[in-house]
């Protein structure tokens, strides 16, 4: 089975413009994206960012070892966002850079810690991680049932303001 | 209406891989992969059957990309998550069997 | 004070989240081209708008937005225009070909309004939105010939996961496309006017409006409504109460 991250170009842009805001002591920014997960005609999972809510200014952990550290009304919020829209949650962070992404050991220690947390909310759901550079994405979704977390295999960016088709 | 068991065994006994599913109140035999001679040319494309009434027709084969040179009205569907192509061609009858529906619209592809 | 303040009963984050959704429309004619107005006047911020035609003379009588020297003009291009004439920083996604070949972009929809004659492509546009979870608002028009005269009907149905669908409520059926099929080819102008085209498309996107941000607690959102263009009443399908149960047996949710 493959896993896909959908998201549109327009909702990309907003999310790096979030990601690159200055924060008075966290070196990086975070942030939740809502998603609606479905899935192609072989079963595969695709994860369609819906909606951004970036972590507030004031959910941040005054903490010198790690980059950005959230607090827990950073993770209530995305629970609340997960269980009342009924959807998927991705957390996102940047690193800076251009090219191909990886989860540092940190990103997969904490997201291990806390997207539990969305599975027990809305268990039937997949819930994942993505790490964005400047023109690149990588990640791990955790899908229902399944113990550990499986790197996402696509990512599609879909255009905003584009011509599709052809007139016949 | 529910697929014959014993019609599907026999079609599994040469396209091992189908599988049955629902939609929208039809069933469909799904062949991941069927090699044919299509349009005097042979090839494998995945192809999707509904083997009862379907948007009016008798029974149809839908398949994974059009073969303009064979058929008329070729349309585009979306079924059980994906888009399938299909020409305008009617009346093979759901009373045959599952085989024979299936080899009866191939034979109008060749 | 802007001009988004006399909506503020919609919610506080309202403009936000219109200009965060993302509204399909398949079909920019009669109905899609009202649909594609309102929604770029109360601020929706995303469209994925689909035809795969040019503009005809005879579309001019309701095709909103269109006039006589777009004939001949992708429907697309006169819709985008239209919509960014009213919401100049609207993303417009236009999908010139069949449908379905902005699959990916549709599938970032939140609702789709489809806006189509046929139903064959009712039931594309249902399966499509049914398997990837997307709400669909279905608007259908119809004028049809008595022993004295005319009547103008129409329904608006709202087809979501764990509701009912068109084949539930018997909008789409086996018999009507068998029906479709046999007139291709043969089938003339069906009539269609302005404005039940309007009455309908406003029923829509206060649908798609009521889905995206809920005014009221009491909010009836009714799955089928229905327009008698002749004794001049909108109201929810008598259809509704005979259905045997609230869910849907044609696509089981997953």
């Amino acid at each position: 089975m493959s896993i896909t991250f959908q998201i549109n170009e327009r909702l990309l842009r907003t999310i790096h413009e979030d990601l690159s805001r200055p924060h008075a002591f966290a070196l990086e920014r975070m942030g939740f994206i809502s998603c609606r997960p479905t899935f192609d005609n072989k079963q595969n999972v695709i994860i369609v960012a819906r909606t951004y809510r970036p972590i507030q200014d004031n959910h941040y952990i005054d903490d010198p070892s790690y980059g950005a550290l959230m607090n827990g009304d950073a993770i209530r919020m995305a629970l609340e966002l997960s269980y009342n829209q009924n959807a998927s949650i991705v957390h996102v962070h940047r690193h800076e850079h251009r090219g191909k992404p990886k989860l540092s050991r940190t990103d997969i220690m904490e997201s291990n810690k806390f997207i539990p947390s969305f599975i027990n909310v809305r268990p039937l759901l997949p819930h994942a991680t993505i790490v964005l550079s400047y023109n690149a994405m990588a990640g791990r979704c955790w899908l229902p049932n399944k113990k550990s977390p499986v790197p996402i295999n696509k990512f599609i960016i879909t255009k905003a303001s584009e011509r599709l088709g052809v007139f016949v | 209406m529910n697929i014959n068991e014993d019609e599907f065994a026999e079609l599994l006994s040469f396209y091992p891989e189908a599988t049955v599913s629902q939609e929208a109140g039809s069933s469909y035999v799904l062949f991941p992969e069927i090699t044919a001679i299509f349009a005097g040319v042979e090839k494998s494309v995945a192809a999707l059957l509904c083997p009862m009434k379907h948007g009016g027709y008798s029974t149809r084969l839908f398949l994974s990309e059009p073969f303009l040179a064979r058929g008329q009205n070729w349309t585009e569907h979306f079924i059980l998550g994906r888009k399938w192509h299909t020409p305008s061609f009617n009346n093979v009858p759901e009373t045959m069997s599952l085989l024979q529906i299936l080899m009866a619209h191939l034979r109008h592809l060749k | 004070m802007n001009n988004q303040s006399r909506q503020s009963f919609l919610g506080k984050n309202h403009e936000d989240i219109l200009a965060n959704s993302y509204i399909g429309i398949i079909g920019l004619c009669g109905g899609g081209s009202h649909v594609a107005q309102q929604l770029a006047h109360i601020g929706i911020g995303n469209f994925v708008i689909a035809d795969s035609d040019v503009v005809e003379d005879t579309n001019l009588t309701r095709m909103v937005g269109s006039k006589p020297a777009d004939v001949g003009r992708m429907k697309t291009d006169v819709i985008a225009d239209l919509i960014q004439s009213i919401k100049p920083d609207a993303s417009i996604t236009q999908v010139d070909g069949k449908w379905l070949d902005g699959d990916a972009e549709i599938r970032d929809c939140d609702i789709v309004v489809g806006c189509v004659d046929k139903y064959f492509e009712r039931d594309n546009i249902e399966r499509f939105c049914r398997h990837h979870s997307i709400t669909y608002i279905d608007i259908g028009m119809g004028v049809h010939e008595e022993e004295n005269g005319f009547s103008i009907s129409g329904q608006v149905v709202i087809s979501e996961a764990g509701g009912p669908c068109m084949r539930c409520l018997g909008i789409l059926s086996d018999e009507n496309l068998e029906q479709e099929n046999k007139l291709y080819g043969e089938a003339g102008n069906t009539p269609q006017v302005i404005w039940p085209n309007g009455v309908l498309a406003s029923i829509a996107v206060g649908q798609t409006i009521s889905t995206l941000l809920p005014w009221s607690p009491n909010l009836a959102r009714s799955t089928m409504v229905e327009y008698d263009g002749n004794r001049q009443t909108v109201s929810k399908s008598n259809r509704l109460p005979y259905l045997t149960t609230g869910t849907c047996s044609h696509y089981p949710s997953h």
